[in-house]
């Protein structure tokens, strides 16, 4: 069952243990990707997780305070780079594509751009658990893929009219949870779909 | 590649097999590669302690099924020198290219490795759903199918891992729905994600997102089957590995069909209803055109029918004309031949009364002046007289003026011919003339006796005996009767 992040950091800072597994599922995927991303090997991407999900455990209860005005997404963007560092200069072998990320302020900007996109599948996940699969496939192919919606009712076979109205059902629910997102967090700027 | 046992001793095997390799870690024991006598490779998986009850109770099920192409088959079963339990079964194909090295061939090798068409994936997945459907029909499943669980054999893809098999234990995160109906629903649902992962190359916990630039015509077939089979409500999901066999069927032969738009689509289905409706007019106007012909011909028998009818009818009407015709001839001629012979009878009658003119003679008997003198005598001195001849005469000149007084009327001419006959006929005119014949009477000797006593009597006590004198016999019957 999908949990806002904003609950699970609270529950977090209330000291609520199984929250952390739920912090786990909610974020390991964002580290694993952003460790991927820079070259970390397959083999040593759980490392850097459970390096990252370790930090994150050491200054629990400060983490919801962090949440406020998107201050954990630095926070925790913050720790993820340190960690990726701190790998890279362990190995003696040649390092990752990204590398040297971590030495200038792209790593922070690229990251945004990450969490960002890392977010909004995250608000589709919370989407496909308001509508049926396949009304969330009418959206993801109308609005995620771009495809006409003549092109979506054919592939679904469905109505024209069955396809307006599904993405803009869909259109609604992710307008609630976007603005929820772009609240607590006003620099992530997320577009309306 | 050939996984090495660190800090592990490998096990003592039965005589019949010999170790090769270890292949894997499960979580109910370790799987090796090993060869039976005959040469054939084989998976050896021996069981955990903590595990047996599970696994034994699995394999025990697994082997009182029938075989299916798409179980992995479990061979031989026993307990080693360890006490451990194992079991060996069909080993997955090896895709590392060497013999030196094993890498099972699992659908989640291919799913990495190579591009299946979806084609190749739903004749895949029928397959698979066949086995399943086997393992359902036996009132047990599988449990935990996952894209590692699939393993091929002779390139034909077998359900292993049956580790969990009808125990109810948990399955994989991400293959288990949230609201699981039965073990059947969760098989299903398990199978339909694990479709979608091998179509869409996605994570199981991505479904439905559609793979990027995915052909739409393959997304419209496959999307059936995982956003139904995967749906988070359980009603909505398939009802059973029938229900799912049945949805990829369908699935296989549209993708088959010749890809059609629905532009396309709709030409075709406006098309055959145009020929349709053409077929229907053409098939109504010949039932009209036939039923018109039926009613024309229908009409011509009725028409045939009412000449006949007329005809008979006038036929009818001819013979009844003629008959009353005839009849009327007959009565006419029956009229003509009365009215000849009522003529005739007229003819007859009056002839017959005119005739009886000569009667005058006949009435008067011997002597013009008898009569007197009988009624004198008779008068006075009726006791002279025989009673029978006096009765006779008495009665004959009763008898004679009436018959000449209705003579007398039948010849005054003043009767109708009707009339004429029917009084000539109702007084019996001709009986009478004939009954009234005195000759015959008075030709008797006997008779003549009384005569002459009438006439004696007469002159001898009523005339004062002045008796003319006679000049021949009184009783001969000479004279006429004048009137």
């Amino acid at each position: 069952m999908y949990t806002t992040r904003t609950t699970v950091l609270k529950n977090i800072a209330a000291g609520n243990e199984v929250a952390w597994n739920d912090l786990y599922v909610i974020y390991h995927p964002l580290i694993l990707s952003c460790a991927m991303k820079r070259g970390v090997p397959v083999a040593d991407v759980d490392d850097i997780i459970q390096q990252v999900m370790l930090a994150l455990f050491n200054n629990g209860k400060f983490i919801y305070s962090r949440q406020k005005h998107g201050l954990f997404r630095s926070y925790l963007g913050g720790i993820i780079r340190h960690k990726i560092c701190d790998y890279f200069r362990k190995q003696p072998a040649t390092p990752g594509p990204g590398a040297n990320e971590e030495c200038d302020d792209s790593f922070e900007k690229n990251f945004l751009a990450e969490y960002r996109t890392y977010v909004i599948k995250e608000a589709l996940g919370e989407l496909k658990h308001h509508v049926r699969p396949e009304i969330f496939e009418t959206f993801y192919l109308c609005c995620m893929q771009n495809r006409p919606d003549k092109e979506v009712a054919e592939i679904q076979q469905i109505l024209p009219n069955t396809v307006t109205a599904r993405k803009k059902r869909c259109r609604e629910i992710m307008k609630n949870i976007i603005e929820e997102l772009n609240f607590s967090d006003p620099e992530l700027n997320i577009p309306l779909l | 590649m050939i996984a090495c046992l660190k800090n592990s001793v490998p096990p003592a095997l039965p005589e019949n097999l010999s170790l090769l390799a270890v292949i894997g870690h499960g979580g109910a024991g370790n799987i090796y590669m090993v060869q039976d006598i005959t040469g054939k490779k084989l998976a050896l998986k021996i069981i955990r302690p903590d595990w047996q009850t599970n696994e034994l109770n699995a394999i025990t099920l697994l082997r009182e099924l029938s075989p299916h192409p798409a179980l992995a088959q479990v061979y031989q079963t026993g307990k080693l020198s360890s006490g451990e339990f194992y079991y060996t079964m069909e080993l997955a194909d090896n895709i590392s290219g060497d013999d030196s090295s094993y890498r099972p061939d699992t659908l989640a090798a291919r799913i990495t490795d190579s591009s299946m068409s979806l084609a190749e994936i739903l004749q895949l997945f029928i397959s698979l759903a066949q086995g399943m459907q086997h393992l359902h029909d036996s009132g047990i499943y599988h449990g935990d199918i996952k894209p590692e669980n699939i393993i091929f054999v002779n390139g034909m893809p077998k359900f292993a891992d049956f580790g969990t098999l009808g125990s109810g234990a948990a399955g994989t995160a991400g293959f288990i729905p949230d609201n699981p109906q039965s073990g059947i629903d969760r098989d299903c649902y398990a199978l339909c994600k694990t479709f979608y992962c091998a179509w869409s190359k996605l994570d199981a916990a991505d479904c439905p997102i559609p793979p990027e630039n995915c052909n739409s015509r393959e997304l419209t077939c496959a999307g059936k089957i995982y956003t139904s089979g995967c749906s988070p409500v359980a009603s909505q999901r398939f009802a059973g590995s029938q229900a799912l066999l049945a949805a990829l069927q369908t699935a296989q032969k549209k993708l088959l069909s010749p890809a059609v738009s629905r532009k396309w689509r709709y030409m075709t289905a406006a098309a055959v209803l145009l020929l349709s409706l053409a077929a229907a007019l053409y098939v109504i106007r010949r039932q009209v055109a036939s039923a018109q012909v039926e009613q024309q011909r229908i009409a011509q028998e009725q028409h045939a029918q009412e000449l006949q009818r007329i005809a008979e009818q006038y036929a009818q009407e001819q013979q009844r004309i003629a008959e009353q015709h005839a009849q009327e001839q007959q009565r006419i001629a029956e009229q003509h031949a009365q009215e000849r012979h009522d003529k005739i009878r007229l003819f007859m009658a009056k002839l017959s009364v005119k005739n009886s003119e000569t009667f005058t003679g006949h009435f008067q008997p011997v002597r013009r002046d008898f009569r007197d003198m009988f009624e004198a005598v008779n008068r006075e001195f009726p006791e002279e007289l025989d009673p029978a001849f006096r009765k006779y005469v008495s009665d004959f000149y009763r008898d004679g003026d009436s018959f000449l007084k209705l003579r007398k009327l039948l010849l005054s001419g003043n009767l109708s011919d009707e009339e004429f006959l029917k009084l000539y006929e109702e007084e019996k005119y001709k009986e009478r003339f004939i009954d009234l014949n005195l000759r015959q009477f008075l030709a008797s000797k006997e008779n003549n006796k009384h005569i002459n006593k009438v006439i004696r009597v007469y002159y001898s006590k009523i005339n004062g005996n002045n008796m003319p004198c006679r000049r021949r016999d009184p009783g001969s019957f000479t004279g006429r009767i004048s009137q």
